[in-house]
């Protein structure tokens, strides 16, 4: 990465970083707004009104989504956070999650759900962080055009021996034969430009459409 | 806890207001400061049993208000309420003494108990 489009990532994250910190306080007053509506309705005499039910729904409802927001501010501001430090060493596990979590919303306009299979252990690499994200998200962006819908998208990180790790994007239920050249097509380029990282992609036949070992 | 006294203090006045209410709800009376400079003389017109305290403000910052309260009112437990971003700061609160630290949004019963542990422990420390 040259240094202008360096000092650009970092400006976007600082920015989206900020943002996401104002976010939080904007979502801990509405949940603690909803809170005392939860409060006063329990004090009221006519908390057992029919009404009173629909508004406790309601406020749950506020609640759960103050909390999805809570979660997505959480994984913007880590993924702002990104440029910070370049080479990083960096937990798949949770690298992974991040990942899966930003990409929801992508996933579930082509009705695809996104998993990971987290290891009990830190499957630790040293690596760009923001780089990686890019070829991970990358590697989702380009399944989710060839797998049909109502599948899971899988994804497992592995440590091996001699200090490699393994990611390995797999899917149930999918029946097409993948598309090689398509799915490979620029990966290898995006993966070899992650600084301080080697590593190769494996394509496979479905379930398993695709394997990054980095070396 | 109708014998505690607490002084939240945030620069964000709705979440303040509104945190205050439901402790006062709770038959936990509770003041506000929105600036670390109120919160000073807050403490010094009339001390409470716990300083729950937001350690990124603009002007005075938490940090700043902390050391402060530890200087003078060393009996006062401080408790941290922290967001992402400022988890070197709290981790640096952490180390000039205060209690614990929550991060926002929070779980109200949660406060309560850390406030509640923090003030028992506290010398002179007033019972539930």
């Amino acid at each position: 990465m040259n240094k202008s489009t360096a000092e650009e990532a970092a400006f976007m994250g600082r920015i989206t970083a900020g943002v996401t910190h104002e976010m939080k306080n904007v979502l801990a007053i509405i949940k603690e707004s909803a809170g005392l509506m939860e409060d006063i309705l329990a004090l009221s005499k006519d908390r057992d009104a029919p009404e009173s039910e629909r508004f406790t729904r309601v406020i749950s409802n506020i609640k759960q989504q103050v909390e999805r927001g809570v979660d997505l501010a959480t994984r913007l501001n880590a993924f702002a956070h990104s440029p910070d430090t370049r080479p990083a060493e960096v937990d798949l596990n949770i690298l992974l999650d991040q990942v899966t979590r930003l990409s929801q919303r992508f996933a579930r306009l082509k009705r695809v759900t996104l998993s990971i299979t987290p290891q009990p252990e830190p499957v630790t690499l040293l690596s760009d962080p923001l780089r990686l994200q890019m070829l991970f998200v990358d590697c989702i962006d380009r399944l989710l055009k060839m797998v049909p819908a109502g599948i899971t998208i899988h994804m497992e990180p592995v440590k091996l021996g001699s200090g490699q790790v393994r990611v390995t994007f797999l899917s149930e239920g999918a029946q097409q034969t993948p598309a090689q050249p398509t799915l490979a097509d620029g990966l290898e380029e995006l993966l070899a430009s992650a600084e301080g990282l080697k590593g190769t992609i494996e394509l496979g036949e479905p379930p398993v459409w695709l394997t990054v070992v980095f070396a | 806890m109708e014998d505690w006294k607490v002084l939240l203090v945030d620069d964000e006045e709705d979440f303040v207001s509104t945190l205050a209410e439901r402790l006062n709800l709770r038959g936990i009376p509770t003041s506000i400061a929105t600036t670390g400079e109120d919160a000073l003389r807050l403490v010094a017109a009339d001390a409470p049993q716990i300083v729950v305290l937001d350690v990124m403000m603009p002007g005075m910052s938490g940090l700043e208000v902390l050391q402060r309260l530890r200087a003078d009112f060393p009996q006062i437990p401080v408790l941290l309420l922290s967001g992402i971003g400022s988890t070197q700061d709290t981790e640096l609160g952490m180390r000039l003494g205060a209690v614990d630290f929550l991060m926002k949004p929070l779980q109200i019963e949660q406060l309560i108990g850390k406030m509640s542990a923090a003030v028992t422990k506290a010398p002179g420390g007033v019972r539930e």
